[in-house]
């Protein structure tokens, strides 16, 4: 693992970042209420656009659509902003105002029909798109006792994750027009950070130290199947994972490897950063973001040595 | 009604302790927050005992800096308010790769649990400290204030 460049521009924490679907841009965005988009130029990563004044408190997540044409950005202003992807920027669309205070977490569905945001308020919001771009509240979700700090869509199905302060995961399920609570995944002994579809199986992050694997069954529910810990000696604030690997980053400024069947460590980066480590994104096989309290993201090269 | 209508307050010595080299110690870290106010009562953490030189420990190893703090009864409503107030002026003393924990100390809440996690979460703390109203009562009681 290499880091190829470490990108400045944030003033303070970032706290996520997040890839186009064809892996040309990367957004990001922090505590300076600022989106920066950054592009692949001939001298290495290049700011193309910064998004400012949309929103009046630190940006929490940035989540490109599906198709790559919309960015939502979540705020602890309690709004969502929608903004569209035209040659050469991006432009606010919209802002979804309902959650009464901060906005955590967002998803969007496999076909960008409908939004998914989760907030403080410990409820879910779905909204749902038409083709007049307006967006109409599909349905409120309550169920989790705390915040909801993650949620994450299938990306085949019309199933939805939710991952929260209250220790637990719940999945959903889109049934005859209703949004369906279908499980609820204790096991988590503090917050859950960050949630993951690994193919129709389930991989969590969390305060207590863990990565925990859920896995589907043949009694069509998902079980606990392995809990890896000792790796991380500071709340895991972010998963994500690729065909071959899944990878954590966390506040004890590390990020980890793993192998995504067997969960063997096949890298471990100590002080990545020089601080908490927020989010980490594989963009392909090869390459990597990180976002950091630092103020810095850093990208990644893998070598394939990693996979064998 | 206050919560403690009685506190007990105590006489303060002045500390003449000088550190001899560049790395901070729980010295140090104690003349950071024993002059913050206490919100319900006009006297300092010092002088209410709710933080102390011995509740201060730094691991150099790990950058983390653990503190605990005592508040004055069991049932204290304003817990997780001085847990913030010393994590804010705490921030602005010291380098930010440290990592500072805050607890309560053990048995001295009944809530101690919940109020640990709370004052631990970052994103709740970052949420904190851009709320505007909250964000006065911390700086007022932070700011430098002497009886």
């Amino acid at each position: 693992m290499e880091k190829l460049q470490t990108l400045s521009g944030h003033d303070g924490r970032v706290w996520h970042i997040d890839w186009s679907p064809s892996g040309d841009l990367l957004a990001s965005c922090g505590s300076d209420k600022k989106i920066y988009i950054w592009k692949l130029e001939h001298n290495g990563w290049q700011v193309v656009d910064r998004l400012d004044g949309s929103h009046t408190k630190s940006i929490r997540k940035v989540k490109w659509s599906r198709s790559g044409v919309l960015l939502a950005s979540a705020s602890f202003d309690g709004t969502v902003v929608i903004w569209k992807r035209t040659p050469g920027s991006m432009e606010a669309c919209l802002t979804l105002e309902g959650h009464e205070n901060e906005v955590k977490g967002l998803s969007w569905s496999i076909d960008d029909k409908y939004l998914a945001t989760c907030s403080r308020d410990k409820t879910i919001w779905i909204w749902e798109t038409d083709i007049d771009f307006e967006y109409d509240t599909h349905a409120v979700l309550s169920k989790h006792t705390q915040d909801i700090k993650e949620i994450s869509f299938h990306s085949t199905q019309y199933l939805l994750l939710s991952a929260s302060y209250d220790n637990t995961i719940a999945i959903w399920s889109l049934q005859s027009d209703d949004w369906i609570c279908i499980n609820t995944l204790l096991g988590h002994e503090s917050t859950v950070w960050d949630i993951k579809w690994l193919n129709n199986n389930i991989i969590s992050v969390s305060d207590d130290l863990t990565l925990k694997y859920w896995q589907l069954e043949d009694d069509n529910k998902h079980h606990l199947k392995k809990t890896i810990s000792g790796i991380h000696s500071r709340s895991i604030y972010s998963v994500d994972c690729s065909e071959n690997i899944i990878v954590t980053s966390a506040g004890d400024d590390k990020i980890v490897i793993y192998q995504n069947d067997t969960f063997n460590i096949l890298h471990i980066e100590e002080n990545a950063h020089n601080n908490d480590i927020n989010a980490v994104r594989l963009c392909n096989e090869n390459f990597m973001a990180s976002a950091s309290d630092d103020g810095k993201i850093c990208i990644w090269k893998l070598s394939l040595s990693l996979y064998h | 009604m206050l919560d403690n209508p009685n506190p007990i307050v105590t006489e303060i010595v002045e500390m003449t302790y000088k550190r001899p080299t560049g790395m901070l110690d729980s010295n140090d870290i104690f003349n950071v927050i024993r002059n913050i106010r206490d919100p319900e009562h006009p006297y300092t953490l010092e002088q209410l005992k709710v933080v102390s030189c011995s509740q201060i420990l730094i691991d150099t190893d790990t950058k983390a800096l653990i503190i605990r703090f005592t508040p004055t009864v069991p049932h204290c409503s304003l817990t997780s308010l001085i847990g913030l107030m010393i994590r804010v002026k705490l921030m602005r003393y010291l380098p930010s790769c440290i990592k500072i924990h805050i607890l309560i100390q053990e048995g001295t809440h009944y809530q101690e649990k919940e109020i640990n996690k709370q004052l631990n979460d970052k994103e709740r703390v970052a949420a904190a400290m851009e709320n505007i109203h909250l964000m006065e009562v911390v700086e007022y009681n932070i700011g430098e204030w002497m009886q």
